[in-house]
Parts: structure tokens; C-alpha cells; sequence
């Protein structure tokens, strides 16, 4: 029920906007038709609830390198030291990404000048504090960034990302 | 904040998908892509055999995959009147990009007609006339019924003068071989349009003349050449963002020193080492940045000159150059006249360079030493000279672009591996068009002529002069009350009443209106004034041809359905001139009637045949069935011929450029053949006598005349089976690059 209120309040636009929705739910290519039993499918993938480290971690403008929604995705948790707008924490001010670049899939690195990750390949540029937004550069996406919750112990888990990921057709595998 | 599709998969290409080859239509590189597209109820899977890929796509992937496409590369679309998804993806295979995504290509997908997916539903999908008081959808028949009446009245009233033009004239979507052919048998073959401009500027003239006058064709090297160059010299063109992949594929091994391997093989026993690059440019840009990054500053020139001035400082290099001795004589004497005499006139000191370009004494002598003092071994230093807009747009861009040019062939880089003196050009080319003779040089000023009240009917072909014209709010004053004349008089008569409206609209005319016919895939600026509006198909909705910046052509294949009722520009133009014919012939003008004959295409492919294929330099053996053969790779112009195939070849580095590829036709046949990409070096042409030029004042630009292409004409001068098209310096055809 759960998924079918968040399809709901998708709008029907965006429902239909949204590609990965449209197929998610078709079994894999089946060409001659046989007779089957249909095989349900979600409609979008489900993130693993991943603890990423504890805020005690995190030392102002300096990456931690995390992995997320599996060992094979790497990433970083910042704290950026001023509140954001997508920031968790209690100074609003931890955001985590991918730091696999969304244009070729070269790994980023932070710079703390001006708290971007940079891109070594073609020199994209995406901006921690704006969401990820690019900056300058090659992707037609902005850099996937992670939902992060902290719980009462200062614990920090990712619960899903909001762009597709370099590298794999879906973001779980 | 950061905008975010929220998507967290996409189908996956199943291993049966269709597969088109696709070039990019945004800039002049020209990138291959694959089209995928698959019926919308089922998608591939992880497992290789279940994919396209034939990979286990339940891993991640690796950087630089091509396993992957971001959701900018994936739509659903119709084809052939059923909706399939759509991946569009960079293709690792071409020797362009080598599988590079810029922000221009890597969004065709996304940027494609979707009633599913609410994209780019702008498109005009039905022709609209002016009824009732406003723009309304209607048939093909109807809308071009009114416009070849309206038209003819105008001819027969005021002649071929009174129908005004503004045509594309470029490749890529709104051009291509195509298209230009198809307005241009329609102008200028049926008709000899004079009152005609191109879509980015106000006459039918180009934007390097200079360069044409002198005997060299701005499209004279290969991509591969900025990988081999000793030195690249960049003037006003910021090629990272705008050249993309061209830069991060053929510039950036160069400064890296990663394409020496490449030198060592072309070059032999010559010394070589990783590029230097000198940039002109006022501005500290992108492109200066990331080759400082990558050949480290001591590699990176920057002039950075006041703006305007690059007259100065070419003339400033060619003196210096000169009189240390580093020019290259034997080509000066074999290909060139009047070196003494631009020498003399043109004659600057490095000093007096300095005071007007505000640069470094030092620097424009260092520039001179990159450009040309002789490599260890005393082998000539190979230059790439590259333009654009800095250049071509800036005021007395005439005699700056034949200053530049006086240096590519003084220092003998023109037509030679590591050399050329081009421009980075903005879209594909895609020019082929009856002659342009009548038009005369000047060209008309089209669109002053407009302001004055000339012309009684306006045709326009993916052009925007709202935007795209000088003193353009007077344009857009005199143009909107002109053609709000012919509103207002459509307005006071019944629609139906054929023959009262085109009396009304004539009326008009006489009384100063004008009759606004649109051609496009979008509502425009310049359309809020049209009385029709036509709807075009583009790239990918029609099969395409185009060549890009070092001459490769390509056939862009039909993927998708246009929108709605839309067509492919040629048919509209072959439409057009069938209702000509067919009103002409009505009122008795048989003559007239007669020279709209030959427009029977049914298809591009139709359109291809009668106007590239019969008309341009080696089109006899282009086919679209070979074209497809040859993928995203096809071959660079003119096609020199077809080469029965090797039986073994040689062996070839990866995305070497001649490579062969086997003709379809002719394998049918049972003889086996290939394209031959480009003949051997030309014998060193002769000279040849020219008219004498008068001096000019130094701080003027006198230019030297190149005669290569007298003697070779449209053949080509390279080695390897690789060369430069060289065109006749009096410009037969005009066509931009923007």
C-alpha cells in the first residue's frame, strides 16, 4: 500500500515521466509468447536502510569515503560546516554523494576550497552545497546525492539516492 | 537547488533491440551515436545474453562503459506508428568521440518529440494558416495551396524579386544534404531567387571569404591532425565547451603526450614531443584552463590580446617569422604567389605589435619560436592554426582571416599531417545547392531590403531574423505592421473564398503588407508574424546526411516518427514547387509551369539522389545503402571513388582513419569493393599568373593567394589516403558553419 500512495502523489505526469517506471514491473524479454503466471514486479527499487558512519566520524570539509547502496558504489559523506538545504545533522550541514562522476564514471574528489567534487577525466565540476548541482561539465544529470537520516545515537544511514548512478541501469543490483 | 529526475532505473536494451546509426545534430564535431529502440512491453535483462551489450549488467560497470546510458539518453517515441523506447548512446566505435557524451548529444534521446514523456510537445505537428483571426491547423493541400497561389501572384506581379528568402544552408538538424538541396533546386534551379540570406546572417554571403579568396577551403585537415600537430594555435575559439569531444578527443592526447606514439609512426626519424598550444583570446577560458592542466603551463601560451587586434599580431608573427628565416620556401614557391609583396606590406615590428595588442614583447616572440622555429634536426614545426568565432565575428574579420592564413601558408601548414589553418566551425555542413552565381557579390542585404518595404512574399527556412538580424527591433517594428497588412486584409474575407483571399492578400502587398510563410520543427520568434506555418520533420525523424568539421559525412538513419503531420524540409520544398506547377499551369503559364518539373521525390532518399548524388564532387558513388554500411565512421569528402577490397589488410591501429569498409552494393554484385577514403598527395602544384594587388598600408593585411586548389581543384592533397578538400578560391558555394 505503502508504494501505491507514493505513485499516487507522483501525479500522473510524472508517473509517466518517470522512465524507470515504465517497465519495472515488465519481466525480462520475452519475445515468443508462452503461457505464464504473471510475475509482479515494484515499481521502484528498494534502498537498503545502510549505516554510513556516525556523525563523531565527520571533521569539517573533510570526505569520508563511504559505499552506498553496496560495496561496489563508492561515495563520500561531507560535513560541510554551514547549514544546507539539503543537510542532516544537527548543524543541517551533512550531505552525502556519489563520487562516481555521472558523465564517464572517473572518481571525483572533494575540494575543500570550494566544497565541489572534481572530476579528473573531462573536469566536470558539481557543487556539494547546492545539491550536487553541476557546476561545470560533460553529465546530463546532477551528481546523484544520498537521503540521509541520523538517528538519536548520531548514527547516519542512507535511504535511497535521487539520480541513477554511473555505471548500472539500476541503482540496486 | 540541483534539479533531479528521481530515477532509479531505466529498461535495460534487450539484445534484439533495433540498432540506427545516429550523428549528432547539435554541433559541427558531428559525435556517432547508436539509436536502440524496442517495442515499449517488455525490456532486456541482466544477464549478456538477455542485453545488447551481452554483458552482466547485474555489476557495476566500469568508467568509460558503454554498457550504460544516463536517463538523458533514454525516451519512448513513436516508430512507424507504434510506441517503442528509445536509448540513445555515444558509440565507442566512432573514431570522432570514441564513444564521448557531450552535454549537447548525450541529450538527443530526451530532447526528442514524447507525447508520453511531455518532451519537446512545442513540435509543431500540423501546417496552420491564418483563419479567422488567428493561426489554425489545417492539411498539407490546403496550406500549400494558398502559399504556391499567394506566390505565383507575387512572381507574376513583381518577378522572381519579389519572393524573398531566408534558407539554412548549413548540416546537422535544419540542413543537411538533404534539405539544402531541396530548397535549392526549388530557388535556385526552378527559380534564380536573388533576394535570398542565410539563417545567421542578413545575405547570402560567408563568413570567411578571405580564407576562400586565397585558394583555401577552411575545412582543410583532419581531427587527427590536432593529435599530431607540434603546436596548435587557437584564436577566438573556446573548444572545450563548444567543440567538446573534437578537444577532449584529439586535442587533450596531444598535451597529455599520449598520442607520441602516433607522431613517432606518421613522422618516422622527425623529432617529436608532446603539443604546445598558443591560445588568442582576450578571455581566460575553459579550454586554456584544462591545457594547462594537462601540458602543464610551460606548454600553454596565452596571448591575451585587446580584443580586436589579431590583425596586428598575425602580421606582427609573419614578419618576425620571416626574418628569422623560418618560413617553409619550397611550399611558399610551389603553392603560393605574392609572398614578397605581403611580406613588404604587411611588415610590423614586434614592438609596435606589443603597444596596440597589449601583449608581452617576449610573448609574440615566443608565439613566432612555437609556431615555426625549425624541431631539432631541422625538420619544420608542424602547426594546426584553428578559429572561430573570435575571429570570423570581429570587425575587419576580412583581412584578420587572410592575415592568418598568410601565416598557415608561410610556415607550409596547409594540407600537411600536423598542419592546417581551419575553422572549429558551429554546425555540420550539409551544402548542396544548383549554382549561387546569380546572387552577385556584395550580396544583397536582405533583411534592410525587407525594413524598405521590398518583396511581397517571405519564405523561411528554419531561420529567426526576430533574433538573428542587425538593427533587429526596427526589423521586428517594420516586419510585424508589414505582414499585420496581410492579416488584417485575410481577415475581412471568407476563408473558403479561395481566389477573394488571394485577391485580399494581394491588395495588401500593394499597399506595402507581406505575405510570411514559416518553415520550422518549433513555433518561432519571427512566426508570431507568419500567415502559414509549416511543419518540419529533423534529424532522426528523417534520414540525414551530413559532413562535420573535417569533412566526414554520415547518414543520420530515421529512428522515429516526426510529429504529427510533419515532413522532411526537402518534400516540403518539393511540395511546394508541385503546387507552383499545378497553379502556374491553371493560369496558363506553361512556361513557368515547366521549370517545376523534377520535384516528384517521395522520399529524403529520393531528394539524395537527385541533388548529392548527381550533383556534388564524388556523390556518383555515395549511396544511402553505403552510408549505412559505414556506420558512424563513413568516410571523408569527396569520395574518391570505390576500391575493390584488400584481401588481407594491413593492420590498422584502432580508429585509424583509413579504414575501409566494405561496399554493400557491390558485395551483392559478388565483387567485392570498399570506399577508397581520399586520393593520394596531388603533384606540387604549379603556379599560376594572378592579377596584381595594389600595397596596402601595413597595419591592413595583404594577402598572399594560394594556388592549390587552382590545379587541384575539389582533390585532395594528403598522404595516407587522407586529405583536404580544397576548395576554388572563388567560392562556388556558400555555406556556414554556424
Amino acid at each position: 500500500m505503502n508504494g501505491c500512495k507514493k505513485i499516487a502523489d507522483l501525479g500522473r505526469r510524472r508517473f509517466l515521466s518517470g522512465a524507470g517506471l515504465m517497465t519495472a514491473g515488465m519481466a525480462a524479454a520475452t519475445v515468443l509468447p508462452t503461457e505464464a503466471k504473471a510475475a509482479p514486479s515494484a515499481a521502484l527499487v528498494k534502498y537498503p536502510a545502510n549505516r554510513l558512519g556516525n556523525i563523531k566520524d565527520l571533521k569539517v570539509n573533510e570526505p569520508l569515503d563511504v559505499a552506498y547502496p553496496d560495496d561496489n558504489a563508492p561515495g563520500v559523506l561531507v560535513k560541510l560546516g554551514a547549514r544546507v538545504p539539503t543537510g542532516v545533522g544537527p548543524e543541517g550541514d551533512i550531505v552525502g554523494f556519489t563520487t562516481l562522476c555521472p558523465h564517464k564514471g572517473f572518481p571525483l574528489s572533494y575540494a575543500a576550497a570550494d566544497k565541489t567534487l572534481n572530476c579528473p577525466g573531462h573536469y566536470s565540476r558539481f557543487d556539494c552545497e547546492k545539491g550536487g548541482l553541476q557546476v561545470w561539465g560533460h553529465a546530463t544529470q546532477n551528481l546523484p546525492q544520498y537521503v540521509l537520516t541520523v538517528d538519536e545515537k548520531g548514527d547516519i544511514y542512507a535511504e535511497g539516492v535521487d539520480e541513477l548512478l554511473y555505471g548500472r541501469l539500476s541503482n540496486v543490483l | 537547488m540541483a534539479y533531479k529526475r528521481q530515477i532509479s532505473q531505466l529498461p535495460i536494451v534487450p539484445a534484439n533491440a533495433k540498432e540506427h546509426n545516429v550523428v549528432c545534430h547539435y554541433c559541427i564535431v558531428g559525435c556517432g551515436y547508436k539509436a536502440y529502440s524496442w517495442d515499449t512491453r517488455y525490456e532486456g535483462g541482466t544477464a549478456p545474453p538477455e542485453n545488447k551489450f551481452g554483458v552482466d549488467l547485474s555489476t557495476q560497470q566500469e568508467a568509460d562503459t558503454s554498457a550504460w546510458y544516463a536517463p538523458s539518453m533514454y525516451n519512448v517515441v513513436k516508430q512507424d506508428g507504434r510506441d517503442v523506447h528509445l536509448v540513445i548512446k555515444p558509440d565507442k566505435n566512432c573514431v570522432v568521440n570514441s564513444g564521448l557524451g557531450s552535454i549537447r548529444g548525450a541529450r538527443i534521446a530526451e530532447m526528442s518529440y514524447s507525447q508520453q514523456r511531455n518532451t519537446q510537445l512545442q513540435r509543431l505537428t500540423d501546417p496552420l494558416v491564418w483563419r479567422y483571426g488567428q493561426l489554425q491547423p489545417t492539411s498539407w493541400d490546403d496550406a500549400l495551396d494558398l502559399v504556391a497561389r499567394v506566390t505565383a501572384a507575387v512572381i507574376n506581379e513583381q518577378g522572381e524579386d519579389g519572393l524573398f528568402v531566408s534558407a539554412y544552408d548549413h548540416g546537422g538538424a535544419g540542413g543537411g544534404y538533404e534539405n539544402t538541396w531541396g530548397t535549392g533546386k526549388l530557388y535556385f534551379g526552378a527559380m534564380k531567387v536573388k533576394n535570398i540570406r542565410i539563417h545567421n546572417r542578413p545575405a547570402y554571403n560567408s563568413e570567411v571569404h578571405a580564407t576562400r579568396d586565397m585558394g583555401i577551403g577552411e575545412l582543410n585537415n583532419c581531427y587527427e591532425d590536432a593529435e599530431l600537430a607540434d603546436t596548435i594555435m587557437a584564436i577566438g575559439t573556446n573548444a572545450l565547451e563548444t567543440q567538446t569531444n573534437y578537444f577532449l578527443n584529439h586535442w587533450i592526447p596531444n598535451l597529455r603526450g599520449t598520442s607520441l606514439d602516433k607522431k613517432k609512426t606518421e613522422f618516422g626519424s622527425e623529432a617529436v614531443e608532446r603539443g604546445r598550444v598558443v591560445f588568442v583570446d582576450p578571455r581566460r577560458t575553459v579550454t586554456i584552463n584544462a591545457c594547462e592542466a594537462e601540458a602543464g603551463k610551460d606548454n600553454v601560451l596565452h596571448l591575451a590580446i585587446n580584443s580586436g587586434t589579431d590583425l596586428i599580431l598575425f602580421n606582427a608573427l609573419l614578419t618576425y617569422i620571416a626574418d628569422k628565416g623560418w618560413t617553409d620556401k619550397a611550399f611558399i614557391n610551389a603553392s603560393t604567389t605574392n609572398f614578397d609583396k605581403a611580406r613588404a606590406a604587411n611588415k610590423v615590428s614586434i614592438e609596435e605589435a606589443a603597444r596596440i595588442t597589449g601583449l608581452k614583447p617576449q610573448d609574440i616572440t615566443k608565439a613566432a619560436a612555437w609556431i615555426a622555429e625549425p624541431k631539432a634536426g631541422g625538420a619544420r614545426r608542424r602547426t594546426m592554426f584553428a578559429y572561430e568565432k573570435g575571429l570570423i565575428w570581429g570587425n575587419d574579420n576580412y583581412r584578420t582571416n587572410a592575415s592568418l592564413v598568410n601565416l598557415a601558408l608561410a610556415t607550409g601548414n596547409v594540407g600537411r599531417p600536423g598542419g592546417g589553418c581551419v575553422r572549429m566551425g558551429g554546425h555540420q555542413e550539409g551544402y548542396s545547392r544548383p549554382s549561387d552565381a546569380h546572387v552577385g557579390r556584395p550580396a544583397v542585404y536582405v533583411d534592410k531590403l525587407l525594413i524598405e518595404g521590398k518583396g511581397g512574399v517571405h519564405h523561411i527556412w528554419g531561420c529567426d531574423h526576430y533574433k538573428t538580424t542587425l538593427n533587429a527591433m526596427e526589423f521586428k517594428r517594420v516586419y510585424k505592421k508589414r505582414t499585420d497588412l496581410v492579416k488584417d486584409a485575410m481577415n475581412a474575407v471568407p476563408y473558403g473564398d479561395r481566389s477573394a483571399m488571394v485577391a485580399a492578400i494581394m491588395d495588401a502587398i500593394r499597399k506595402g503588407g507581406l505575405f510570411s510563410v514559416d518553415v520550422d520543427i518549433v513555433p518561432t520568434k519571427i512566426s508570431e508574424a507568419a500567415h502559414v506555418i509549416l511543419p518540419a520533420a529533423t534529424s532522426g525523424e528523417m534520414n540525414l546526411t551530413s559532413m562535420n568539421g573535417e569533412r566526414r559525412m554520415r547518414l543520420t538513419e530515421r529512428y522515429m516518427d516526426p510529429p504529427g503531420q510533419a515532413m522532411p524540409d526537402c518534400l516540403i520544398a518539393a511540395r511546394i514547387a508541385n503546387h507552383l506547377e499545378r497553379t502556374f499551369r491553371e493560369v496558363g503559364k506553361k512556361d513557368l509551369a515547366d521549370k517545376f518539373k523534377g520535384f516528384d521525390w517521395k522520399t529524403e532518399e529520393d531528394a539524395f539522389m537527385d541533388g548529392y548524388h548527381q550533383h556534388e564532387k564524388g556523390g556518383e558513388f555515395v549511396t544511402y545503402a553505403r552510408l549505412r554500411a559505414m556506420g558512424t565512421n563513413g568516410f571523408q569528402e569527396p569520395a574518391a571513388g570505390l576500391e575493390p577490397t584488400v584481401p588481407s589488410p594491413p593492420a590498422r591501429q584502432p580508429g585509424k582513419r583509413d579504414k575501409c569498409c566494405r561496399d554493400p552494393q557491390s558485395k551483392e554484385r559478388g565483387a567485392r569493393s570498399r570506399y577508397r577514403r581520399m586520393s593520394r598527395p596531388q603533384p606540387a602544384p604549379r603556379r599560376l599568373p594572378r592579377e596584381q594587388n595594389e600595397l596596402s598600408a601595413p597595419s591592413d593585411c595583404m594577402p598572399m593567394e594560394s594556388s592549390i586548389d587552382r590545379t587541384a581543384r575539389h582533390n585532395l592533397w594528403k598522404r595516407n589516403g587522407v586529405g583536404c578538400r580544397l576548395r576554388e578560391s572563388r567560392p562556388k558555394r556558400i555555406s556556414s558553419l554556424f
